[in-house]
């Protein structure tokens, strides 16, 4: 009797840290993946800021009336 | 026997350090990179309105056709900026903890939202087309970085 409830036991603890196991490592990975994208785009618009200074300067100023 | 051992040795260790400085010499920063982007952007602007250069989806410049690169400057202006670029990835990429080649989709998509309907990129079948004609999601990054 004292071997099945051991044997019940030691399975359901099984299963316990089965699933915690699990839950890490579906959830860690998109976080770290969206972390890094937005750091490394906002990088590259910081590095890349002279392409548009460029575009500003070049479109047309809005014209203005004059009376 | 250990004497000659323990020379080998020494020559190796100088002769990596020797290595090291050199590469660090060749290295530019990325002031110094975006410094040489800058003043060839002009350039590379007019010839992607032109249609003469196009965007890859691995980030990198290449002549839309074999005429494009029989103009005078084109093959040195492309070899130029792919280095730069290059060497720009894999900065951002130890600085962010990821792989030159993610940080390189990365801009290849940043490049695609911001050009105008005419430029040209090289789509995963290794096709030129007009971004007009492509749909939105030019170069996916690879999700397992």
């Amino acid at each position: 009797m004292q071997v099945v409830r051991s044997v019940a036991i030691a399975a359901m603890l099984m299963v316990a840290g089965t699933c915690t196991f699990t839950i890490k490592h579906e959830v860690e990975p998109i976080h770290v993946t969206v972390d890094v994208y937005v750091k490394v785009e906002k990088e590259l618009d910081n590095f890349f800021d002279f392409e548009t200074q460029r575009q500003n300067e070049q479109s047309p100023k809005p014209e203005t009336k004059q009376n | 026997m250990r004497t000659k051992v323990h020379v080998l040795c020494a020559l190796s260790l100088v002769l990596a350090l020797c290595a090291g400085n050199a590469l660090a010499a060749d290295g530019l920063t990325k002031a110094e990179i975006k410094e040489r982007m800058k003043n060839r952007y002009p350039d590379l602007v007019r010839l992607k309105e032109q249609q003469i250069l196009g965007e890859t989806n691995q980030g990198m410049v290449e002549a839309v056709a074999k005429k494009g690169v029989q103009e005078s400057g084109v093959a040195q202006i492309v070899n130029e900026e792919n280095a730069d670029r290059s060497a720009l990835y894999a900065l951002i990429a130890a600085e962010t903890g990821t792989t030159a080649a993610a940080v390189a989709k990365i801009n290849a998509q940043r490049v695609f939202q911001k050009a105008g309907p005419h430029e040209y990129f090289k789509d995963t079948d290794g096709i030129w087309r007009q971004k007009k004609n492509m749909k939105v999601g030019f170069a996916t990054p690879d999700s397992s970085q």
